[in-house]
Parts: C-alpha cells; sequence; structure tokens
C-alpha cells in the first residue's frame, strides 16, 4: 500500500443541546509509510477525538462523517468485524495512562500472545517467541522474566514500554500515540521519546501530543490543530524556524526556554472556543494580533499548508 | 459548516441525551404528587372521614363494602375501614418521618465522625456501626416497649434506633472518599478546623446521597412500623394503624376480606411513592454528574 | 556582613511514613531555607520526597526529626492552634485545579474561605475582598456568584491563586502549579505569578518537574533524589553548570527544539527506585553513567563547594548535558 492512512474531510461532531457540535471540522491528513508525524494541539483542538476515529474507537455518542481509508477499507463506514481486523493488526494505539489500558488481571505474556493470536494463526510457542522478541525491541530488562509479571508490577516507564510494544507486535502500518509521555517522569520520558524515535521499525508514527518540544523531539513533520481544524503543517525544521500561522508562531513563543535574560512569557491571551461557540470567521481570530475584518467574516482554507488570510515570514521573536 | 452541522438533530440522539434528565423530573414529579396527597389527607384527617372512626356499631359488624353506607365495609366491631384507614395516615406517616428524621440524625453524626477521625477512633466507632448493622432489631423493639411501653414515641424510637446503621454505613463511606478530596486538605492548610470544615465541604456534597437514603428508609420503617404494629409490638390495641388493621384482619381473611384492602393498599400506594422519590432523586444526581462539562 | 532574613527555614528535616512493607523515608535529613522576596525551586522526580518535603515546610504534619522555623521561631511541635498565625503567612497553590477547589461552591465563597478561618466577616467585607482578589489575579469580579465547576482548568487555577492570595501570605508554596494546563494557559499563569512576587515581594517554594520553567522562575534550586538533596545552589550556576550526574540527566532529558541537543542527550538506565528498598552506597549508583565501584559502598555526603554550591557526589562536574541557551536582549 503506497500510504499509511488517508484522511478526507474528517468530521466528529456531538450532541449538544442546541444541536450537534462538531470537534473535528473537516480535516484532511495523508501519513506515509514510515513517516513520524505529530498533531500538535491544545485541549479542544479535537487531536484525541481524531486519533480515536482512525481506529474507530470514539466515544458511542460521537457522529463521525467523512473518509478514514486504510488501504481500500473506510474506517468510518466498515462494520464491526471489518474494523477489529484492522486494530492491533495494520493500525494500533499506544494511550497516555498504561494501567488502565492493561488488563490488571493478566500478564503481560498473555495479553501480548493474545494480540498476535487473534490476527496470526500459529501456536502458542510461537507467539510467545514473538512476544519475547517485541519486548526485547522495546528495551525491557530481562524480558523472560518480566513477560510474568502483571502490569501492576511494573514501573510506569516499562508499562509505557509494554504498551508500544503491544502497539508494535503485529507489524502495523501505523501507530498512534496519544500523549505517550504525559504521565511519565523526565528522565523516563527522555527513554520513551528515544524509543518512539528509533524504534518503529518500518511502521509510521502518528504522535499527539501538546508540547512542540516534545513534537520536534521525535517527529520530522508537524502537523498544527486549533479548534477542530488543521491550521499549519510542515517539516519540523520549517515550522521551527519560520512557522507562519499565527497560533503556531504563538505556541512556541509561549514555551519557557533557556533564555539567560529570562524576558516574560508571551502567552497567547484568551482561550481556546469551546464546543458550544459558534465563532463565525475564523476560529483564532479573538486571540490573533494579526487578524482584521476579512478573518472575522470567513474562515480560512487549508492552502499550501496553512490555513491563514495573513500567513507571518521570519523567526519567531 | 457550523450551519449544516447546527441542522443535523434527530429526535433520537436529542432523547438520549435528556432521557437521563426527564426520567428523573418525571419520575420526581409523580413521587412528590402523592407523597404530597398522602401529606395533606394526614393534616386535614377529619374531612375525609365519612364518619367518626372510632364510632363502634355492632349491629354494622362485617358489613360488606357498599357505595350507599361503608366504603370499604366495616370491621369486627362494627367501625367503618375506610374512615379508619384514614385515621391511620397521621400515625403511619408520622411515624415514619419522625423515625427517619431520628436515624439520620444518628447516621449521619457517627458516620462522618467515623470517617473523619483516624485512627483509633475510626475504629472504635465504625466496629459501633457494624454492631448496629447486625443488631436484631426485634430486640430493640421488644426492650423499648417493655421499658417505655406502647405509642407513638416509644415506636418512632425504636424505628430511628432501627434503621441509623444502614445509614450510617453510607454516610461512613461517602465521607470517606470526600475527606481524601483536595480541597479538603487545602482547607485545612488555611487554618480552617475540623468542624467547619465538615459543615462546609462534607455535609452540603452527602446531601444528595442522604435525600435518596432517607427516601428509601422512609419506605422501610412504614413496612416496619405494620410489621411490628401486627406483632403487637407497636401501637397499642385498638389505635386505628394500618399494621393494627391487618393484624385484626387475619382471623376474617375469608369471611370479610374487605378489612385488609383498605390498608394494604394504603401501604403499597405510601411505600411506592417513597420509593419512587428515592429512585428520582438517585436517577437526578445521576444525570447531574455525568453531565457533559464545558 | 548581614545575612538576609530567613522566612522558613528546616533544619535535618525527616519524615517517614509507616507502610504496610515497612518504613518509607520520603524526606532523609533535608536542610532547606527560603529567603524574603526569593523563589526556591525544589526539583525531582517521582519518589524524590519534593512534595513531601514541600507539605513539612507547611507543617501540614509534624517531621519525624529534625526542626522546622518559621521567622526564626520553632514551629516543629506546634499544636494546629498554635499554629494559626503562620497559616496566615503561608499558603499554598496545588497542582490539580479541578481538585483543589470544592466544586459546588462560589467563587467568593472558595476565595475568602481563608479569611473565614482567621476573621470575621461581613457580607460586605467578604464580597469586597473576594473582589479584590479576583481583580489581581486578571479575572472579572462578575465571577464572584459562579460556582467553581463552570471555569476552564487555566481560569480555575487563577481562581486557586487568589484564594492563597487572600490573607496577604509571605510565602507561596506551589506544587506544580501549572502542569495540568495547557501551553498558552501556562505562560499566562506564570507571568501573573512573577508579576504578583514583584508587587508584593512574596517568596515562592517552587516544586516543579520542568526544568525550563524552574529556570525561568527560580533564583536557587534544590534538587532532590530519592528524600535526600543532591545538589543545591544559585539556578543560572546550576543549569549552566550542574555539579550532580542527575542534574545533568535532567537537564538533559528537557524535550529539544534543536537536533543537537538531541543526539547528545544522557539517558538513564532504569526507573527511579521505590524509597522502601534503597540502594546501597549513593542512592543514585544502579542508574549513573559514571558511577565507580566505590559508589555502591560509600555514601556521599552534600559538601560545600568553594562558590556556595552544594554537591552530594564523588565526581562532581564530570557529566555535563548539551543544553543550547539563548539570549534575547
Amino acid at each position: 500500500m503506497s500510504k499509511a492512512i488517508e484522511i478526507k474531510n474528517l468530521v466528529v461532531s456531538f450532541p449538544t443541546p442546541a444541536g450537534y457540535s462538531a470537534v473535528v471540522r473537516g480535516i484532511n491528513l495523508t501519513i506515509n509509510p514510515g513517516d513520524h508525524v505529530a498533531i500538535v494541539g491544545e485541549s479542544g483542538s479535537g487531536k484525541t477525538m481524531m486519533g480515536l476515529s482512525m481506529l474507530g474507537i470514539q466515544p458511542y455518542s460521537a457522529q463521525v462523517k467523512g473518509e478514514i481509508l486504510i488501504g481500500d477499507v473506510n474506517m468510518v463506514t466498515a462494520s464491526d468485524a471489518v474494523a477489529r481486523k484492522l486494530r492491533g493488526n495494520y493500525i494500533s494505539m499506544v494511550f497516555q495512562e498504561p494501567l488502565t489500558s492493561l488488563n490488571p488481571v493478566r500478564t503481560i505474556s498473555s495479553q501480548l500472545s493474545e494480540s498476535v493470536r487473534r490476527h496470526n494463526s500459529i501456536g502458542k510457542k510461537e507467539a510467545e517467541a514473538r512476544v519475547l522478541e517485541v519486548l526485547t525491541a522495546v528495551g525491557i530488562p530481562a524480558p523472560d522474566e518480566r513477560m510474568k509479571s502483571y502490569p501492576h508490577q511494573l514501573s510506569g516507564g516499562l508499562r509505557q514500554r509494554v504498551m508500544i510494544a503491544l502497539a508494535l507486535i503485529n507489524k502495523p502500518q501505523l501507530v498512534v500515540a496519544d500523549e505517550p509521555t504525559t504521565a511519565l517522569d523526565a528522565t523516563i520520558q527522555a527513554q520513551i521519546l528515544d524509543l518512539l524515535r528509533s524504534g518503529m521499525g518500518d511502521a509510521a508514527l502518528m504522535l499527539i501530543t501538546h508540547d512542540l518540544a516534545v513534537a520536534a523531539d521525535v517527529c520530522n513533520r508537524i502537523v498544527v490543530m486549533y479548534a477542530g481544524n488543521i491550521v499549519e503543517q510542515g517539516p519540523v525544521s520549517e515550522i521551527l524556524s519560520n512557522p507562519k500561522h499565527p497560533y503556531t508562531r504563538g505556541l512556541l513563543s509561549a514555551i519557557p526556554k533557556f533564555d539567560q535574560a529570562r524576558p516574560a512569557l508571551n502567552p497567547i491571551p484568551g482561550s481556546p472556543p469551546t464546543i458550544l461557540e459558534i465563532v463565525p470567521g475564523c476560529r483564532f481570530a479573538s486571540r490573533c494580533s494579526y487578524a482584521d475584518s476579512q478573518c472575522t467574516a470567513s474562515e480560512p482554507e487549508f492552502i499550501n499548508n496553512i490555513a491563514c488570510f495573513h500567513p507571518v515570514t521570519g523567526a519567531v521573536k | 459548516m457550523s450551519q449544516e452541522l447546527k441542522n443535523q438533530v434527530t429526535s433520537i440522539n436529542r432523547w438520549r441525551m435528556f432521557q437521563g434528565k426527564n426520567k428523573s423530573l418525571l419520575t420526581l414529579r409523580i413521587s412528590a404528587l402523592i407523597l404530597g396527597f398522602l401529606f395533606v389527607v394526614a393534616l386535614f384527617q377529619p374531612f375525609f372521614y365519612t364518619v367518626d372512626p372510632a364510632a363502634s356499631d355492632l349491629t354494622l359488624r362485617l358489613q360488606s363494602p357498599s357505595l350507599g353506607g361503608a366504603w370499604l365495609g366495616t370491621d369486627a366491631l362494627g367501625q367503618d375501614v375506610y374512615s379508619r384507614v384514614i385515621a391511620g395516615f397521621r400515625w403511619s406517616l408520622g411515624i415514619g418521618t419522625v423515625g427517619t428524621l431520628l436515624g439520620c440524625f444518628i447516621g449521619i453524626t457517627l458516620g462522618v465522625s467515623a470517617a473523619w477521625n483516624r485512627k483509633r477512633l475510626r475504629i472504635v466507632l465504625s466496629r459501633v456501626i457494624d454492631i448496629g448493622i447486625s443488631f436484631p432489631y426485634l430486640i430493640i423493639a421488644v426492650t423499648i416497649v417493655t421499658v417505655v411501653g406502647r405509642g407513638f414515641w416509644p415506636l418512632a424510637l425504636t424505628l430511628g434506633l432501627v434503621c441509623w446503621p444502614t445509614i450510617a454505613r453510607v454516610v461512613y463511606a461517602e465521607t470517606l472518599t470526600l475527606r481524601e478530596r483536595e480541597y479538603v486538605t487545602a482547607a485545612r492548610l488555611f487554618g480552617i478546623g475540623s468542624i467547619r470544615s465538615i459543615f462546609t465541604h462534607i455535609l452540603p456534597a452527602l446531601r444528595p446521597t442522604i435525600q435518596v437514603v432517607a427516601a428509601f428508609t422512609f419506605a422501610e420503617l412504614l413496612i416496619a412500623e405494620s410489621g411490628l404494629s401486627f406483632l403487637g409490638l407497636g401501637a397499642p390495641l385498638g389505635t386505628p394503624t394500618w399494621g393494627n388493621m391487618l393484624n385484626e384482619s387475619r382471623i376474617y381473611m375469608e369471611s370479610a376480606p374487605w378489612m385488609m384492602f383498605g390498608p394494604v393498599t394504603a401501604i403499597i400506594v405510601t411505600i411506592f411513592a417513597a420509593n419512587l422519590l428515592g429512585e428520582g432523586l438517585n436517577a437526578r444526581e445521576q444525570s447531574r454528574s455525568t453531565r457533559v462539562s464545558q | 556582613m548581614s545575612s538576609p532574613k530567613k522566612l522558613i527555614s528546616a533544619v535535618d528535616l525527616s519524615v517517614t511514613f509507616k507502610v504496610p512493607s515497612g518504613s518509607l523515608r520520603a524526606v532523609d535529613t533535608v536542610s532547606f531555607y527560603v529567603n524574603a522576596g526569593e523563589t526556591v525551586a525544589i526539583v525531582g522526580e517521582s519518589g524524590s520526597g519534593k512534595t513531601t518535603l514541600a507539605l513539612s515546610l507547611m507543617r501540614a504534619y509534624a517531621p519525624t526529626s529534625g526542626n522546622l522555623f518559621f521567622e526564626e521561631q520553632d514551629i516543629t511541635h506546634l499544636s494546629e492552634k498554635a499554629l494559626k498565625d503562620f497559616r496566615k503567612k503561608v499558603q499554598m497553590v496545588f497542582q490539580d485545579p479541578y481538585s483543589s477547589l470544592d466544586p459546588r461552591m462560589s467563587v467568593s465563597q472558595v476565595i475568602a474561605e481563608p479569611l473565614r478561618a482567621h476573621f470575621k466577616l461581613s457580607a460586605k467585607e467578604h464580597d469586597e475582598k473576594a473582589g479584590e482578589s479576583l481583580k489581581a489575579v486578571g479575572l472579572s469580579a462578575d465571577f464572584l456568584n459562579r460556582r467553581a465547576s463552570q471555569f476552564s482548568g487555566g481560569q480555575r487555577q487563577r481562581i486557586a491563586i487568589a484564594r492563597a492570595l487572600a490573607l496577604d501570605p509571605k510565602v507561596l508554596v506551589a506544587d506544580e502549579p501549572v502542569s495540568a494546563l495547557d501551553v498558552s494557559t501556562q505562560a499566562q499563569i506564570v507571568n501573573l505569578l512573577q508579576s504578583i512576587q514583584e508587587e508584593r515581594n512574596i517568596s515562592y517554594i517552587l516544586v516543579s518537574h520542568d526544568l525550563r520553567l524552574v529556570y525561568h522562575l527560580a533564583t536557587r534550586v534544590v534538587v532532590m533524589y530519592l528524600g535526600k538533596v543532591v545538589e543545591e545552589g544559585a539556578c543560572d550556576d546550576v543549569v549552566a553548570n550542574p555539579q550532580h550526574p542527575y542534574t545533568a540527566a535532567l537537564l538533559s532529558a528537557v524535550p529539544a527544539l534543536d537536533e543537537a541537543t538531541r543526539r547528545d542527550r544522557i539517558v538513564l538506565n532504569g526507573a527511579p527506585p521505590s524509597p522502601i528498598v534503597r540502594p546501597t552506597g549513593c542512592s543514585f549508583h544502579p542508574r549513573c553513567p559514571i558511577a565507580r565501584p566505590e559508589c555502591s559502598t560509600n555514601t556521599p555526603e552534600l559538601q560545600t563547594l568553594s562558590n556556595g554550591r552544594k554537591v552530594a557526589c564523588f565526581y562532581p562536574g564530570e557529566l555535563q548535558p548539551h543544553i543550547s541557551f539563548t539570549s534575547s536582549k
């Protein structure tokens, strides 16, 4: 297959007292094999909902429209049976909190073996060998012993490695990782980021995060989302050195850096629109210092990797 | 885009989302209506009598119900069953309310104290609650009857003493959780004392739970009152309470079955309304805590 | 030579908890102080004891051993009643703005709660003071009658700060005050904290794992590992020239915006150990990239270096991270 995943005009909405309201408002995204793409956004950007819809595990009340193409299967319209064949096999997910996503009453080995055997008809011994292989690949020390442990017996970092192993065990085309390091300590985060950067094998990686620095650390392409839309996209070096969208620029300058002059931080004033707010025009306009009447009248289209009427040039600050 | 999406309201989804809220509203309204009516009857008893409930005419004993005469027939002493049922309202509803209030007072005090304190006091108090739960209620009833005699207040006391352990247990469990909330720790670090903290943070948060428990307890106490009166441990002989009337009607079950209908119906309706109230309150609280926040 | 007035000072503080599997020494013989107007950061990961230390500095519980002083007065074993005055002057802001405010209370009640604990207020005074505090944190007084649960994380944290400031304290202990917030909101709150400090000359004790934030706000840094202080010094110094390998690793672990830092990252093995089962010798040696044989048998003491820096390591300064500093002038 030429593309790991192709998303066309994805819209995810929820029922509210005022009717259906979209958290993901029509996004288009292509991920090629081997790509490491970071979806960067804050709360309310829709990034998590997008990730869940890609695997077809969005909340029951959510309404999904558009196309999520994995090969020739559209996850939006696919039946449960078809979706289950793809999940854990072609596309898998790593969640933020491994303690709640791993079954606490089953050993690591049994959970991993189950996944292998569901998608491949191989025997128990072969499955265990494969489990050992992938646990070693993700850097778990003494994997033959560790496989017999239960999730709560492992530290946070090890559990997250197990989750990654579970995601990789069937050699998927795409791994979606939703804030995989947010709940971890700083030094453990460094380990896991290293693993995500270099341990994916042939799989593509979609890393969902709110931290631009984490995105830059692991990925080669950054997609910036705001209030349900993609507002900017591009290679990491471009986005960091020459961000064009005012929101991206704002994010970059709001991060504290090791700046010896210790200037005051430049926060983006205000806060993102809630799901219930109907905003005419560009959804970032109320917080944007470059906005004018054109911006509040109509929403900018996503063209040339940016959705903005007044893209900015030059380095930040 | 937003306009198009706005128009996609489907009645099914609207119903699903409001179902929780509507169902509890309906339940609450019906139960409030019924209970309200019952309490009005209790308050204005005399207006509902057809004849004086105590008036007994032995010539008219065991008459079957007739629209012209006694609506629900007469009993063994010639008393009008219907009027006696009405007379029973004040007693039964009164006992239920007083008993529940007493039980709540004791239960909340003990439950909160047990959960709030650490170590020794908590162990002692929670054991007290455990003993309370396992204590057979009949013994309490018999003891009180022996010591104080029979009557409204002794019965209310009995019922209060019987129901507090369950309330205490629920309050204890809930307070344990609430106690660990960060805002409670924060209050302590600001210099706020225990008592104040309990009244400001714990009790308001307990209110919904207590309301639900109280409603169900009320229903249980009604049954208990009927049972105790039936056994002769409740109201003095001859007092028109539903339990007593059930007791009296036992012998005449085959010859004058109408003697049972009145009290039984009254008991069922009241308990049904109380349970409905409890469910409605519960459902409302559930829908409140799972509402989409934003 | 006059030394600046020490507001809070802890001498050889230890806090041990009894747990089913043994005893847990969360804080191990730590000495700490904060002067008027400065910001001291306590840095560490899980199991370092940083939160326990912060809570003991607030006398949330009495320490197992050691002494705690506030303005020269020994408050180690004072009763809650005697501590009332202390509680007025030292306040706290918690990490999670969703659980540190009572969702049933109105904003006005939340903010004035500390006031009500110490003073008798009329309803008018109550609202006035609450309104003032709200304005000081950049929120409108219109919010006074709304329930706390109706606000976003950033706004709630502002309300929590307003509450902490209501009594005009001298020291504010902030436990990960912005880590639960979005990036752009974090920056807003950080700026707010800075301006408040400038206005009121409050001291901050900042507990954080985010070294970028610490660098931005703190004058002094205390690095903790497994209950002990492993390094201490002026913030600029510690970040530019860390002496303890753990500090170097922490600095190196900050997600890097540039390629060079990433390549030279110091990655530690294993995970922070449990405080119940401690390694022999130096508690960091199992994960230390420069550990020598003696590190597993001997425990390094906290020594003071020439420039006032403190380190607990036999080979200080050997491991250096590659951090790119920027300098905007």
